[in-house]
């Protein structure tokens, strides 16, 4: 080995990014799964246990598609922008046939939906997209995005909004309480004195992350300084009408969540990055 | 609802916590009981001799006692129940377990004693806060209500708070 070979591998050494360091530590994210052939899975555990779903993909240069069916009828779709402007992947449309709703569907949706891009992208940054400007005045009767808000808070995904600040008591008018519907839980419609003016969310439970039932104790409780810092610092609040993005902090959940062995968790630590 | 439930909210949603905030930076409240005492005062007062009505202090309801019940016909139409959080020991203190058990409580006393929306519940607290704090409730069917008496609202706070700490030491 000549001298300029020896100095080139020295140098490429202290150049070449080195692989971060994963502490992979495998956590459930939705139903398990048992494939049956390149498209179709048996659900093995939840409320679908034993269902047959069918699970394709639709790639474009700007898009991706996941689509679910069962039974040979198309029962939810997720849809995912690629090079947006926030992130490089970007998950702006999930839905779920209402009667198979609270079921896990979303999740493996997110789940083979973000798996399939970061096969796909070298260099990825996330972000989920749920923006939504409310007027002060409009009436809000339930509460938007929940299951997608669970599995956001789930992947590490942080709120777009900086909350610390927008729920600062001075900045907040009014906060109202949403009842709870029949599939959806309690909420607050929080309306502020700066943008986004009106804030629509929920509350989860911190150890599950599942949000409180309605006729919790929580729905009697006052919201003071402290409350709101505790909600906040604690991850417990989940905003419905704004984006989600991933950041730094969230980067473990996100792997942790979607790897399935070490090898990978190694590969999806060095393609992600801060969105 | 009788036509006197509507004049009896709207005293007690606005002149009874002036009234109450005036009682105590005029140190005439210390504690839980000199407050229920003045409330049923002005309650007493407002109430008068409207036929069917009393005004009643601390009724049995089941295991539960509440502070001052106001009856039509002998049926409840509003609960109140007082709390008094200021103490010589904290400056800036709001009695927040104490009123979210009582929100809890009126609203299973509203729901046992008084169903179909036919009463009202009334959580009056007394406390001295500098900080602004939120009650979510729905705007349908809300039927408790909290009466703020925020001391920390008295002209020249930071002079009387001396003296009504010095005299509550002093009344016990």
């Amino acid at each position: 080995m000549s001298f300029f070979e020896r100095l080139f591998g020295v140098l490429r050494g202290f150049i070449a990014p080195k692989p971060k360091a994963v502490l992979f530590d495998p956590q459930p994210f939705g139903p398990t799964l048992q494939r049956i052939d390149e498209e179709t899975v048996r659900i093995e555990s939840g409320d679908l246990k034993g269902q047959v779903v069918k699970l394709t993909t639709e790639v474009t240069e700007d898009e991706a598609h996941v689509l679910l069916h069962m039974d040979g009828k198309q029962i939810g779709h997720a849809d995912y922008q690629r090079n947006a402007m926030e992130a490089s992947i970007v998950l702006w449309n999930i839905v779920v046939q209402e009667n198979l709703r609270h079921k896990g569907l979303a999740t493996i949706m997110t789940r083979v939906g973000f798996r399939l891009l970061l096969e796909l992208h070298k260099n990825a940054s996330f972000a989920i997209r749920m923006l939504r400007l409310i007027r002060p005045s409009e009436r809000i009767t339930k509460i938007q995005n929940v299951g997608i808000g669970i599995i956001a808070r789930k992947l590490g995904f942080s709120p777009e909004y900086d909350l610390q600040n927008l729920l600062r008591q001075r900045n907040i008018q009014m906060i109202e309480l949403i009842p709870a519907s029949e599939v959806m839980p309690p909420g607050y419609r929080i309306v502020l004195k700066t943008f986004p003016l009106v804030l629509i969310a929920f509350v989860v439970d911190k150890a599950d992350g599942k949000p409180f039932p309605g006729g919790h104790r929580i729905y009697n409780s006052l919201v003071t300084p402290e409350t709101a810092e505790q909600w906040v610092s604690e991850r417990m609040i989940i905003i419905g009408n704004g984006n989600y993005l991933l950041r730094g902090d969230g980067f473990g959940d996100l792997i942790n969540h979607l790897a399935t062995n070490q090898a990978e968790a190694g590969i999806y630590a060095r393609r992600i990055r801060s969105a | 609802m009788s036509s006197f439930s509507e004049p009896l909210h709207n005293f007690m949603a606005g002149p009874l916590v002036v009234k109450l905030r005036k009682e105590v930076e005029n140190f005439r409240v210390f504690n839980h009981a000199d407050l229920v005492a003045n409330a049923y005062h002005l309650l007493m007062k407002f109430v008068g001799n409207m036929p069917d009505w009393h005004v009643r202090c601390s009724p049995r309801f089941g295991v539960k006692n509440l502070d001052i019940v106001i009856f039509q016909n002998y049926e409840p139409r509003a609960i109140c129940q007082f709390i008094f959080g200021m103490t010589t020991e904290k400056q800036s203190y709001l009695p927040t377990a104490d009123i979210e058990d009582a929100i809890g409580m009126m609203k299973a006393t509203l729901e046992e004693r008084a169903p179909k929306g036919a009463g009202r519940a009334y959580i009056a607290a007394v406390y001295d806060y500098d900080q602004r704090w939120f009650l979510p409730q729905t705007q349908e069917k809300q039927n408790v209500f909290i009466l703020p008496v925020n001391c920390f609202d008295i002209p020249l706070h930071h002079s009387w708070r001396p003296k009504w700490d010095e005299q509550k030491k002093r009344l016990f």
